[in-house]
């Protein structure tokens, strides 16, 4: 069976240049290539769609086409939601899913992956229905008690209905967690003892860093790749309950208006998830970039024992660091003035996963015999993203800091710097590396993969700036029409960010041409064999 | 441009400089294509990891005991007045109306949802900020000096109204 894999492979010249991928047997490939094939192109729609949002709340606020004002609130609750989660945090999802195939990991189960689609699926439509159609429009946050002070712009129902639509969403992060939990700790990552959490630490990558004691029954150590995934795998299952919890409080208010929940009690269980579901796109990202950065330039990761280290510090400290949004909550009596001061060094305590990565990465990268193809230009794009995005994370961990920029255009122009330019041209990079690996077709065109590169780096980078700009300024976010201080910003931006959509239209007409003429009838393309 | 806002453009703009800079020398080494490593750059580039995950701590660190010096409700100044604000879905009224220059604890809480108390200079800049829950009293100490007409907008999401919560009061001589 191993030989017809090859074959599979070496048929369509899509190969990696340096490969080391144990072989599966042909229908676990072929499995998980197809469930992987759903998660991308079905996150792919999800991008036109909060996309073409995004791009609807932007000419807004430059008054070309004004919205009226609860119709653009709503429309930014379902921007942030679906660009967000439905798109970056689903396609990667489905992307780690490919990579834990090829490091010999594969799935053992398919059952919570497909709990998993689906329940994305039907929340994010739900997310739309809500939104869109009954109006509700109190940003993805939905920070209580907003939900329930309408003004008489949406029910009470309709709230409850977007806390499930929500909470879809997040059942389907937790089954997505238990998937991976499930294949990390099964027999392919070579244990030499059995209980569940000796494996996990074995998962963790803890044979690198303490050999003696961290022991796995064969010769391969766990591969980098696996130790983000397994840590964001944890993460997300814990740290996704409070926000369910809260989602379930609003459930139950909807129906009976008698019972209420503390408002400060409710910031903190948002935030508690909030924060960590950042990296729901951050460690997947990274996993990708361990896995094909080495791959491009033909050795070995370059790293040690370190790493293990940091990502240990990651995986503790995703669970205490939330109250960095809450830095300018301190109200006079109560204990919220420590916890904020308390979970600022844990903030800065996970930058160190950051800063790791990116020197093992670039120690990789130096003086290698690099291959540059469209995939590997998005990834280091996005790697260079990532580390400028990067350092306004820093700037926004600090508490004096927060002062200036907390709740302002800066913070718009930061998440979006780090989660498409950063992360989502990490994620497209991904995409153009596996696309043609699961549709046994080559790439359609490195030119148009090319112009969708520049279009993104020129549009993209120009775009982020005027936010960044008046942000400094105090330019407040979440405002359906800006204080006329700042038109000019929001006018300049108009033309950057119509090249940004241009050349990501060339994307996703190379993406879908690559899959050949529809991505929904690939998967009955007789296989090439 | 105040000074924390200086800072932060000073700062970023320096260090991404550098690190884009840094990340241009990696691209620009892969050009010399197919010479094997030597086993001794192998061997650094190893042993730098751990160096550059000290300086990143060390860095971190700095940057953490820094803040301490500015974190407002570890750094408050002796108010000379007080004022009270009532911020609710869509509006702020501040009681007195004309405030005396010097330091002012102003002593905000909402009626309703979460608000966000941002206290704009006559210049249109933003001076400070601080957010306020319902059920508790918010309170921001803040210098000023320069009189003229101070503007308040809401710097948290509180409905389809939000961007139209303003308010204003006078400072005076
Ligand atoms: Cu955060
Ligand atoms: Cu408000």
């Amino acid at each position: 069976m191993s030989s017809e894999a090859t074959s599979t492979r070496g048929a369509t010249a899509v190969v990696l240049p340096y490969d080391d991928s144990p072989m599966l047997d042909a229908r676990t490939i072929s499995r998980t290539e197809s469930l992987v094939k759903r998660y991308m192109w079905t996150s792919t729609l999800f991008l036109v769609i909060a996309g073409l949002l995004g791009l609807v709340l932007r000419q807004s606020q430059a008054e070309i086409v004004r919205v009226d004002d609860n119709l653009w609130y709503a429309l930014m609750t379902a921007h942030g939601l679906g660009a967000f989660v439905a798109w970056a945090g689903f396609f990667l999802m489905g992307a780690m899913y490919w990579i834990l195939m090829r490091l010999g990991i594969p799935l053992r189960t398919y059952i919570f992956a497909e709990i998993s689609y689906w329940t994305m699926v039907l929340g994010t439509l739900g997310i739309v229905w809500t939104t869109l159609i009954s109006g509700f429009g109190a940003s993805w946050v939905a920070l209580y008690p907003l939900p329930f002070h309408s003004a008489g712009q949406w029910s009470d129902t309709a709230t409850g209905l977007f806390s499930f639509a929500v909470l879809l969403a997040g059942v389907s992060i937790i089954t997505w967690s238990i998937a991976l939990l499930i294949a990390v700790t099964g027999p392919a990552i070579q244990s030499s003892r059995k209980g569940v959490f000796y494996k996990l630490f074995l998962a963790l990558g803890f044979a690198h860093l303490w050999p003696s004691k961290f022991k796995h029954s064969g010769e391969r150590k766990t591969p980098y790749p696996v130790i983000p995934i397994t840590v964001i795998a944890i993460n997300m299952l814990t740290m996704t309950l409070p926000f369910a919890l809260l989602l379930v409080f609003m459930i139950v208010e909807s129906i009976d208006g008698s019972f209420t929940t503390d408002p400060q009690l409710a910031k903190n269980l948002l935030w508690a998830f909030g924060h960590p579901v950042v990296y729901l796109l951050l460690f997947p990202c990274v996993a990708a970039l361990y896995y094909f950065i080495p791959r491009f330039a033909r050795r070995t990761m370059i790293s040690g024992r370190i790493v293990v280290v940091v990502w240990f510090i990651a995986l503790t400290t995703n669970s205490f660091l939330w109250a960095h949004h809450m830095y300018m909550d301190y109200p006079d009596s109560g204990p919220q003035q420590i916890l904020n001061l308390v979970h600022e060094p844990v903030t800065f305590a996970i930058v160190l996963a950051s800063a790791v990565s990116i020197y093992a990465l670039s120690a990789t990268m130096y003086r290698s015999d690099f291959q540059w193809t469209a995939a590997s230009k998005f990834l280091v794009a996005g790697m260079i993203g990532w580390l400028t995005a990067g350092f306004q994370g820093v700037i926004n961990a600090d508490i004096q800091l927060n002062e200036m920029i907390h709740n302002t255009l800066w913070v718009v122009g930061h998440f979006h710097h780090m989660a498409l330019l950063g992360l989502g041209m990490i994620l497209m990079g991904v995409f153009y590396a596996v696309l043609p690996m699961i549709s046994h077709r080559p790439l359609y065109s490195e030119k148009l993969a090319n112009i969708h590169l520049w279009g993104m780096l020129i549009g993209g980078y120009g775009w982020v700036v005027c936010w960044l700009i008046p942000g400094l300024e105090g330019a407040p976010r979440r405002f359906a029409i800006l204080p006329e201080q700042w038109d000019i910003w929001t006018q300049l931006s108009i033309p950057f960010m119509v090249i940004m959509t241009l050349g990501i239209l060339v994307g996703l007409y190379n993406y879908v041409r690559t899959a050949m003429n529809s991505p929904w009838t690939a998967d009955q393309q007789p296989q090439i064999s | 441009m105040n000074g924390t806002q200086l800072f932060i453009t000073v700062l970023y703009s320096a260090v991404t400089l550098i690190g884009i800079v840094g990340m241009l020398a990696v691209l620009r080494s892969t050009r010399r294509k197919g010479e094997a490593l030597p086993e001794s750059t192998l061997h650094k580039l190893h042993r730098g990891e751990n160096w550059w995950a000290l300086m990143a701590l060390v860095i971190l660190i700095v940057f953490f005991v820094g803040t301490f010096a500015g974190i407002p409700w570890l750094n408050r100044a002796q108010a000379d007045t007080t004022a009270n604000v009532r911020a609710l879905q869509f509006a702020f009224i501040v009681q007195p109306a004309q405030i005396p220059a010097g330091t002012v604890d102003f002593k905000v809480k909402s009626d309703d949802v979460s608000h966000g108390f941002g206290l704009y200079a006559p210049d249109g800049k933003l001076v400070k900020q601080i957010q306020v829950l319902p059920g508790v009293t918010s309170t921001m100490t803040v210098d000023l000096d320069t009189p003229g007409t101070y503007k308040i907008l809401c710097l948290e999401f509180c409905g389809y109204n939000h961007h139209n919560m303003v308010g204003q009061f006078e400072v005076t001589q």
